[in-house]
């Protein structure tokens, strides 16, 4: 059975190379007949990638460890969800699954436009389908996840111990989803070059794809923190590891796309960005995927070294040589339909918004990549922590918040500057009220702290008064009760009020990164049996730990389990017991150490059993509270529900998605 | 001291020297003195081991020598156990935070320390996201003039014949774009 699965991942490569040759020399000669050969093949490439993936996971679910694959990512004891989720456990497996993520994505996006975007179809096809063959040729020549042993072993060595945990398993997944998505608008961008169809057409189309990208990237990276900071034990939940960098890279290039292409649907400025962004996102993309495949840089994370590598790079510069040279043949098609009126207006804000958003991917890019250079040109290893990015980036955030107040407040082509002085009062002196509380009430003397959370009032402010002025001119307006009208306000305008749905949600996190990164406070101590340890914060109180002493334990699936109790008292008051564990994987002779918290909307206290002498009579503990740091996992779920809403369907839209720019139809407007 | 005395010389070259209390007296005492300066010396060394968290704020600066990636305030390892050991021996001599970390770059290069120096061959690092900034700022504001000063010639595609943009206010447009669920 292997063996089929083997041979279905080839004829996939075979049909993706067919698919690519065969819409390209159809659009040249005009021949749809060719083009719709490269269709159906497209469709069987999905259908043999899902063969090959039904294959897999048979493997899987049966133990057949005489697969090498199967053999390094599972054992018998492995729990069910555990074996499902071992096709993305290691590198061979996870590159099947993302070719047939691509694959499924590529035949829907068929499916649903076939129909209207016929012209583009043969560009778009060849697009995937030749990243297709790229990937799929990648598990067939050296990546191949059903390879065989020549013995038959009794049992597997089993998924690597730090990804058996919810998160952690639903986090590549999501990436994933994430990452094959935006193949879709990029095809489609690069159809529209083609094609010279550089007008909005492809951006409309592709709206609801990169929407849905963007999505799964950003879940993607909110559970990778989330898993970090749940399960790795070191109190935070961002290291700025290389891969961690990669995949946010794309995330910072594509969230400036989304907006900036309302920009061309409004006043069709900016394509040439926008065609620029999309094609960096892409780029970007591969680059990432690339880090984490290769091995090149050292990180945590990062499958072995392989062959993968130098392939990987030819396919990135190929691919960028390719998207550089249409960008450029076409830079004349690309040009704007409207000039910028005034340095004060909702444009000038979106390419600020461009340019800080764009400023971050390159120095993030460049932190990440900077260990290969000094390497290279040195000689000389250099590591790139945590220090430099926070460093360089930190006023960068702060500049996203201010904009993202700032601009749904100015208005399109010009602002009066007391007009915008107008609109902006109340959130200027909200800001500047909870500096002050801050300062001298809550004892927040950080200057950097008092700026972010001054920031975040002033832009939660601005947002809400979007929602107020909406709510309120339809409840003047129709009499609607304020519920209803919130109501339908979001309801006919998902677009809007989701997108701002999704800043409020971002400004939740901001609030947590802020007071967890600035007001962290850490302790380490050796406690005897009965001895206590404090940990106190100036923003939250004192802690007491009374250390009670050490169990130990074995799992049903050959974990050896080692908990240490300790009770808590809260500024004077019993608070419970905080159990940290020390896992140790007897099979990958592997120590996990896992943190036990006590979580509240003020705080975590955050406590890992670092180590103990003997049975247990000493222990040493290491505590942390973070003060704020559940708003990040609050902000995400808004954040996520702000984006859904944005990307629902609008009931009105159909009529709405006509021409582009902006026109004044007196008749119909109703003006109080 | 030397007295011309014959009886003093006589007993000096007769007799050794007895070991009197009184004779003892003045070496003990300059013993004491010298003791009591030395211990009066204003000395940075601790009265006692550093504690986990003044070694963890040194180490939290520094990489894991063997593992990728992690804090050597984090790491659980053997090594990173001694490295952290070494730390507290140095504290304890009398090493300030600062000189252990100059200690360990010495001998194992830049990269234990988590941020790279802001000289030398990693000045680049640090340099270059601001030049790239300001470049960009520069030729944003360029560009933004460039598009400002064109003719706008397809400016008035967007109104109605005879409506210009500068008759209508901005409060009309935003209604009217509001209303119409085109924004």
């Amino acid at each position: 059975m292997p063996h089929i699965g083997y041979v279905a991942v080839t004829l996939a490569m075979v049909l993706a190379l067919y698919a690519t040759v065969v819409a390209l020399v159809g659009a040249k000669r005009r021949q749809p007949e060719l083009v719709a050969s490269a269709r159906n093949a497209a469709f069987g490439v999905a259908a043999l990638l899902t063969l090959a993936v039904i294959i897999l996971e048979t493997l899987l679910l049966t133990g057949h460890f005489q697969t090498k694959y199967v053999y390094e990512t599972s054992n018998h004891a492995a729990p069910l969800f555990f074996l499902i989720t071992a096709l993305w456990g290691s590198q061979n497996g996870s590159l099947l699954f993302w070719s047939w993520l691509m694959s499924m994505f590529g035949a829907l996006v068929l499916f649903q436009k076939w129909g209207s975007m016929r012209q583009m179809m043969p560009y778009v096809i060849a697009v995937i389908q030749f990243n297709l063959a790229f990937f799929t040729m990648l598990v067939v020549f050296v990546a191949n996840p059903f390879e065989q042993l020549n013995f038959f072993p009794p049992d597997g060595t089993g998924m690597n111990p730090l990804l058996r945990h919810f998160g952690m398993i639903i986090h590549p997944p999501m990436l994933y989803l994430g990452f094959t998505a935006f193949v879709i608008p990029y095809a489609f961008a690069i159809a529209a070059l083609v094609t010279r169809q550089t007008n909005d057409v492809w951006i409309r189309t592709t709206r609801r794809w990169t929407l849905t990208a963007w999505l799964f990237l950003s879940i993607g990276l909110v559970l990778g923190g989330w898993w970090a900071y749940d399960v790795l034990g070191w109190g935070g939940y961002w290291g700025w590891d290389p891969v961690e960098n990669s995949s946010l890279i794309p995330w910072l290039v594509a969230t400036p796309f989304l907006h900036s292409v309302m920009m061309q649907e409004n006043r069709g400025m900016l394509k040439r960005w926008n065609m620029a962004l999309i094609i960096l996102t892409y780029s970007l993309m591969l680059n990432g995927t690339f880090l984490t495949r290769a091995g090149m840089i050292a990180s945590v994370h990062t499958f072995a070294q392989s062959a993968i590598g130098p392939l990987f790079l030819i396919f990135i510069a190929l691919m960028f040589s390719l998207s550089l040279y249409l960008f450029i043949s076409r830079w004349d098609d690309l040009k704007s339909e409207n000039e910028l009126d005034s340095f004060f207006s909702r444009e000038s804000f979106f390419m600020f918004n461009n340019l800080i958003f764009v400023g971050l991917a390159v120095i993030v890019w460049w932190g990440t990549h900077f260990p290969l250079f000094s390497e290279a040109f040195t000689g000389e290893a250099i590591v790139v922590g945590p220090p430099f990015f926070e460093k360089t980036t930190a006023p960068l955030w702060a500049a996203v918040l201010l904009l993202m107040g700032v601009t749904p407040l100015i208005p399109w082509r010009r602002a009066s500057l007391k007009k915008l002085g107008d609109t902006l009062i109340w959130p200027t002196v909200v800001g500047l009220a909870v500096i002050a509380l801050l300062y001298f009430a809550a004892n927040i003397k950080i200057w950097g702290a008092l700026i972010g959370f001054g920031l975040c009032a002033f832009t939660l402010t601005a947002t809400l008064i979007e929602y107020w002025r909406g709510v309120s001119a339809r409840h003047r307006s129709r009499g609607e009760s304020y519920p209803v009208a919130l109501w339908t306000l979001i309801q006919r305008n998902r677009r809007r009020y989701g997108g701002y749905m999704v800043h409020i949600g971002v400004i939740l996190v901001a609030i947590g990164i802020i007071g967890s990164r600035f007001y962290q406070v850490e302790t380490q101590q050796n406690l005897a049996v009965g001895e206590s340890m404090t940990i106190a914060s100036d923003l939250i109180g004192t802690y007491e730990l009374t250390y009670q002493g050490l169990r130990e334990g074995q799992s049903p699936d050959d974990r050896l389990i080692t908990e240490a109790v300790l009770s808590v008292n809260f500024n004077g008051q019993p608070a419970g017991e905080i159990v940290p564990i020390r896992e140790f994987f007897v099979v990958q002779q592997q120590p996990m150490t896992i943190p036990d918290k006590r979580s509240t909307l003020a705080d975590d206290l955050y406590v890992i059993l670092a180590g103990w002498e003997g049975t247990g009579e000493t222990a040493t503990f290491k505590a942390y509270i973070n003060p704020l740091v559940n708003w990040i996992w609050v902000g995400g779920v808004v954040f996520i529900l702000g984006t859904l809403i944005a990307a629902w369907p609008n009931p009105t839209e159909s009529t709405q998605r006509s021409a582009a720019p902006v026109k004044v139809r007196g008749a119909t407007a109703a003006v109080k | 001291m030397y007295t011309s005395n014959d009886s003093n010389t006589k007993n000096l070259t007769k007799r050794s020297i007895s070991l009197t209390p009184y004779s003892l007296l003045l070496p003990l005492l300059a013993l004491l003195l010298a003791t009591l300066f030395l211990a009066s010396l204003p000395t940075p060394t601790l009265a006692q081991d550093p504690s986990y968290d003044e070694v963890n704020d040194v180490a939290s600066q520094m990489n894991c020598p063997t593992c990728v990636g992690v804090n050597l305030a984090d790491c659980r390892t053997q090594t990173c156990e001694q490295w952290r050991g070494q730390i507290a021996d140095l504290l304890a001599e009398g090493y300030t935070e600062q000189e252990v970390l100059d200690y360990f770059e010495a001998r194992y290069g830049t990269r234990v320390l988590l941020e790279p120096p802001a000289h030398g061959p990693t000045l680049i690092l640090w340099v270059l996201p601001v030049v790239a900034l300001l470049a960009g700022g520069i030729w944003l504001g360029l560009i933004m003039r460039r598009w400002n000063q064109a003719k706008p010639v397809t400016a008035s595609v967007s109104t109605e014949p005879g409506l210009s943009a500068s008759h209508v206010s901005d409060e009309y447009l935003e209604q009217v774009e509001q209303d119409l669920d085109l924004k």
